[in-house]
């Protein structure tokens, strides 16, 4: 069941387009992530369903009813902004318990609900705490807290991760991800970190120019680009304009680029014996990075700088080394359009290794 | 390098002090010795003069109508400036900054062209009996137009950077604009409004230019405390004029206290 559904949606700022003939619907209980680059206009689309904003025309349907003429506070939403806009001069508990206040219920209500959401994001005991005397990550839960106390159905986070330090993002990623999945609130999140949307998210909304590009759930969107935009957005693509030199695919004219992805590159020592020695192509060695688990190693083919790995486990490389290069799969770009091209030697066995 | 700071640091300090006894109190100590030169007597007598008292309270009232009505409209016009997009938005802060800019004395003469005698405006204005010009009102319009870029001057660029994100926080939980106002925007600019307030006060009772020109020296009637002095001071009665000067500068003091005050709160 399709719990918001957006309509044909165009908004312009002056002269700026920032939404064009936007259309999606996203199903009750979905964790969605609004991911383009920034000023794609994912924010825009945020602001509109919250009521901030007023779409130029289009309709903005939520459970079933349209919404447009209705205030972001009857919307049944909870917002968790970018910097949180946690109110400075109230304490956390104040905070959290503002939006129960302006609903009414009784003093007695208000303070459980405040000590048990604590207790959900582990602030039990701050609720005396002013914002400015929490850290970012703890703010960022208060935020939260906030948010969803007086029960809505809808989650909107506004870039929830972007202000706070990579290690804590990092927890507090798995942390709202669980948080969300177990509370059972359809959410949705803006953001601009391919890994973020890929590793929380249920489905992907990928936006570019104020348009949506494609949606799907992250490894089909991953693995499947219909876009060259999405194609070139997602994955470290090594991007070239022919695929010369490289064995075992079958000869396209037509395409602008050709990328391939560090996932679909494997690279082989000479000594090393293989199944299809005859389908990969000699390179060397230009450069090693060491990167804890896996090292990335960058091979020149030819003309073409090409990136693959090898994990901690087979026997390093070292730079200046001839090595086998073997691609499994290149993905061409026309226009907008993509066409993914196999090595065909390769072709039934597993893409994905 | 230590050594060098601390060389810096001391000539610094010694040039705002020096400035500040050279500027500020050497000539109030000044003044307040000569208010006191003819005898505790005669300062008394002068500063409990029947006109004196009537000045202060001309002065007293038209600070409080200035402060009343540049609150308002300063915390309008900070809002709107920096709450709400619409076309000739730069013309509107320009113009706040206007009586910054322009002589007090140009200030008077414009509102004696538009509401005096020779004004179109004059005889509806007669006609509904209100006399602006050399009357009380004109002394209030002078001072309101005089004071009014201080309180929104000192409101504005905290409200621009507090940002909207609380407010919207706010309106999305369902809170009213005077709710969000009185307990989300107001905590913020308190103590900047507090300050244009004591601005907007001190500037009040001080102003002479445009009150001078609109006032029409009335002894008793339309003389407020700065005009007074001139008067006293024209009048060869230096003591007076002295005398009446530290009572203008005792209020500011008191403004001055009265803020530390609330602000230690």
């Amino acid at each position: 069941m399709d719990y918001v559904t957006l309509k044909n949606i165009n908004k312009t700022y002056g002269s700026y387009q920032a939404s064009t003939d936007v259309n999606f619907s996203i199903e009750k209980g979905k964790l969605v992530a609004l991911l383009g680059p920034s000023g794609s206009g994912k924010t825009t689309i945020l602001r509109m369903i919250a009521g901030l904003e007023k779409q130029d025309s289009g309709d903005i349907i939520i459970d079933g009813k349209v919404v447009n003429d209705l205030p972001g506070s009857k919307r049944g939403i909870g917002f968790v902004f970018q910097n949180y806009a946690l109110f400075r001069y109230m304490t956390v508990a104040e905070n959290i318990a503002t939006g129960l206040k302006i609903q009414k219920v009784p003093k007695k209500q208000i303070k459980e609900k405040v000590e048990e959401l604590l207790e959900l994001v582990s602030l039990k005991g701050l609720g005396d705490r002013y914002p400015s005397q929490l850290s970012g990550g703890q703010r960022q839960r208060v935020a939260f807290a906030r948010a969803i106390a007086p029960n809505p159905q809808l989650l909107l986070l506004d870039e929830p991760f972007a202000a706070i330090d990579a290690k804590v993002r990092q927890e507090l990623r798995s942390w709202l991800k669980e948080m969300i999945t177990n509370l059972g609130i359809t959410s949705i999140f803006v953001t601009h970190d391919q890994d973020e949307a890929i590793e929380v998210s249920d489905e992907i909304i990928l936006t570019n120019k104020g348009r949506i590009e494609q949606i799907g759930s992250p490894s089909d969107i991953y693995a499947n680009p219909r876009t060259s935009f999405t194609a070139n957005f997602f994955g470290h693509n090594a991007v070239f304009k022919d695929y010369k030199g490289l064995r075992s695919f079958e000869q396209v004219d037509d395409f602008d680029e050709v990328l391939i992805r560090p996932e679909f590159v494997r690279i082989y020592k000479e000594n090393e014996s293989q199944q299809f020695a005859a389908t990969s192509s000699p390179g060397k060695v230009v450069n090693v990075v060491f990167r804890g688990d896996y090292s990335e190693i960058t091979v020149k083919v030819g003309d073409k700088v090409i990136v693959g790995s090898r994990s901690m486990g087979e026997t390093p490389v070292s730079v200046g080394e001839d090595v086998y290069v073997l691609v499994y799969r290149l993905i061409l770009t026309k226009d907008n359009d993509v066409s993914i091209l196999d090595n065909y030697v390769l072709l039934g066995d597993e893409v994905f290794m | 390098m230590r050594k060098e700071n601390k060389l810096v640091k001391w000539i610094m300090i010694s040039i705002c002090a020096l400035f500040l006894f050279v500027m500020l109190v050497l000539p109030l100590g000044y003044i307040i010795y000569t208010s006191l030169s003819d005898g505790v007597k005669s300062f008394i007598s002068s500063v409990t003069d029947e006109y004196t008292i009537k000045a202060m309270k001309l002065t007293i009232i038209t600070t409080l109508w200035a402060v009343g009505i540049n609150t308002v409209f300063g915390l309008c016009a900070s809002w709107c400036l920096t709450r709400f997009d619409f076309k000739g938005k730069k013309v509107i802060s320009a113009l706040i900054d206007l009586p910054l800019t322009i002589s007090p004395v140009i200030a008077g003469l414009v509102f004696l062209l538009t509401y005096g005698r020779q004004s179109v405006l004059y005889p509806l204005l007669e006609k509904f009996g209100i006399s602006i010009i050399f009357a009380v009102p004109g002394v209030i319009i002078a001072t309101i137009f005089v004071t009014f870029p201080y309180i929104s001057r000192e409101i504005i660029p905290v409200l621009n950077s507090i940002g909207t994100d609380e407010e919207e926080a706010a309106a999305l939980m369902g809170m009213n604009g005077f709710e969000i106002f009185r307990k989300i925007t107001f905590p913020h600019i308190r103590w900047a409004f507090l300050f244009g307030v004591v601005l907007c006060s001190a500037r009040a009772m001080g102003e002479f230019g445009a009150v001078s020109v609109l006032s029409g020296h009335l002894k008793g009637l339309t003389n407020t405390l700065p005009l007074h002095v001139e008067m006293l001071y024209q009048g060869y009665d230096f003591t007076g004029a002295f005398a009446v000067s530290s009572l203008l500068i005792l209020m500011a003091v008191v403004i001055l206290i009265l803020r530390n005050i609330l602000e230690k709160k």
